[in-house]
């Protein structure tokens, strides 16, 4: 899935809210966000972040 | 530039004519050269062909009027002419969250944060987000804070 955010101002935020169904049974579901900018970001890290969701019974 | 100063005028539209701005010129380095915008608008730099100094100033986005910045000159590594080239440069960062638990059949929100630490905005900031291929959930899902709204996510599915 891809958002386009338009111009992000320098020092503002942002926040996207992905609204899912659990269909697994079990095992962690990761859910992994990537942002990129036309902008240079020469510092490159941070850019990929991870949220992992344990499936219980 | 003339006189060791900058000057600004306005370009008509329809003619491209020019002409002064009130209050439009202030001082630079000796033997003012080569000026460079910053693509944001905001700044504006000016080297000089006589020793190795760069004048910057910064631009009002109400008036554009013309603004020494503080320090009004900087030392660059080359003296004489020297090229200019002016780089924007943000600071993107993503953070996500989500519980840690879920139950079979729950509805699961992840929610990702997108900062730009600059100093440069950050121009057409995409966001890619990767779940586990499943069928489509039925769950409405709201769009991004500041974006317009996108297709349906699938449902995570090990």
């Amino acid at each position: 899935m891809i958002c386009h955010l338009g111009t992000l101002k320098s020092g503002d935020a942002g926040r996207i809210h992905i609204k899912v169904t659990v269909r697994a049974n079990n095992g962690t579901i990761r859910d992994t966000a990537t942002v990129t900018s036309v902008t240079p970001d020469p510092r490159g890290t941070g850019n990929t972040a991870t949220a992992a969701t344990k499936i219980i019974k | 530039m003339l006189n060791h100063t900058v000057s600004q005028y306005r370009i008509n539209a329809a003619t491209g004519a020019l002409s002064r701005r009130p209050a439009s010129r202030t001082s630079t380095v000796l033997a003012p050269e080569l000026i460079a915008l910053a693509p944001d608008g905001k700044n504006a730099y000016v080297t000089g062909d006589v020793g190795n100094l760069l004048s910057q100033y910064g631009i009002s986005p109400a008036t554009g009027k013309i603004t020494p910045l503080a320090p009004a000159t900087v030392t660059t590594p080359a003296g004489g002419s020297i090229g200019l080239a002016v780089t924007p440069d943000a600071n993107l960062a993503a953070k996500a969250s989500a519980p840690a638990t879920a139950l079979h059949g729950q509805a699961l929100t992840y929610t990702i944060k997108i900062t730009d630490a600059g100093p440069s905005d950050a121009w057409q900031a995409t966001v890619a987000d990767h779940l586990p291929a499943g069928p489509p959930s039925a769950a409405p899902r709201p769009p991004a804070d500041n974006a317009p709204p996108q297709a349906p996510a699938p449902a995570g599915r090990q």
